[in-house]
């Protein structure tokens, strides 16, 4: 599923990073990278703003959508 | 070089450092505490507070250590040098303005892996660099323990932990300036693959670079 899908309070982990490396290099340096948990602050309207790692991401939704995530994070914790 | 000079090779009360030297670059991500840093080292009054991209323009003080004074330039938050916002482009371009500064590259102790790719880009500038983990007391109240003493090794460029909230570790910090490294960034590769590369011929002594422990 895509992160723009994703209901408020939900905490899933990023799968993958859609984008050049460029966008993807952008987004792993502000915590975003495949196999980061995070938990989703606000996505009623505009911008998805994300809990990571202690701080607060905003994302808009077209870089949100290129986020993939799951849902189930506690059945494939390491 | 002859014994004595290397010797007196420190700078020492009245000699004059050429100009680009004295300037010590506060680099960063944003949100890490550089302006905390800032007004540690310079006792000056640059906004703080506890939420990204406060800091937008440049703000300058002075520090007296070793007996000389260095200009100390708070920088921006940036997560590359490949400006992409505002801020960014800021701090990428007085990172070019003075290629013969002193880089300060401040890490957060509780997520130290996203600074060090900013970290490298200034290595690879061939600037010389001292590392300061700062947030260290965040990341004791967290249980992430930070072995400066491997990063070090490492890099070979100075590593202190500091918590400039409280002021722990920023005596430790002015004392290691002058002991700014030029990264060999070969050796740093072959350390971090588990190889010791060779130390260079001409190791102008001790610099605090850690190869010896």
């Amino acid at each position: 599923m895509q992160l723009t899908e994703c209901g408020i309070g939900e905490t899933v982990r990023v799968v993958a990073v859609m984008g050049c490396e460029r966008f993807r290099n952008r987004l792993a340096l502000r915590g975003i990278a495949p196999g980061q948990i995070c938990t989703v602050v606000s996505a009623a309207c505009g911008p998805i703003v994300l809990a990571v790692d202690g701080g607060t991401l905003a994302l808009g939704r077209g870089m949100a959508a290129h986020i993939t995530v799951e849902r189930n994070i506690d059945e494939k914790s390491n | 070089m002859s014994l004595r000079d290397r010797l007196f090779s420190r700078p020492r009360l009245g000699v004059e450092v050429p100009e680009g030297e004295r300037t010590l670059l506060l680099i960063g991500n944003p949100n890490v505490g550089k302006s905390a840093l800032f007004n540690r080292l310079t006792g000056g009054s640059a906004t703080v507070s506890n939420y990204p991209g406060t800091t937008v323009d440049v703000t300058r003080g002075s520090l007296v250590a070793d007996h000389q004074a260095r200009e100390v330039i708070d920088v921006p938050g940036a997560y590359s040098l490949e400006p992409r916002d505002a801020a960014e482009e800021v701090a990428a371009r007085i990172v070019g303005e003075y290629p013969d500064a002193v880089a300060l590259v401040v890490l957060d102790a509780t997520r130290i892996e996203r600074g060090l790719y900013l970290l490298l880009q200034v290595l690879e500038r061939g600037m010389r660099t001292v590392v300061a983990v700062n947030m260290i007391d965040a990341a004791r109240a967290k249980g992430i323990m930070v072995d400066t003493a491997a990063l070090q090794h490492l890099l070979g460029v100075p590593v202190v932990s500091t918590a400039a909230t409280t002021g722990e570790g920023t005596r430790d910090l002015v004392g290691i300036l002058h002991k700014a490294q030029v990264a060999d960034l070969p050796a740093v590769r072959d350390r971090v693959a588990g190889k010791t590369p060779e130390p260079p011929a001409n190791l102008p002594g001790c610099a605090g670079c850690g190869r010896c422990r």
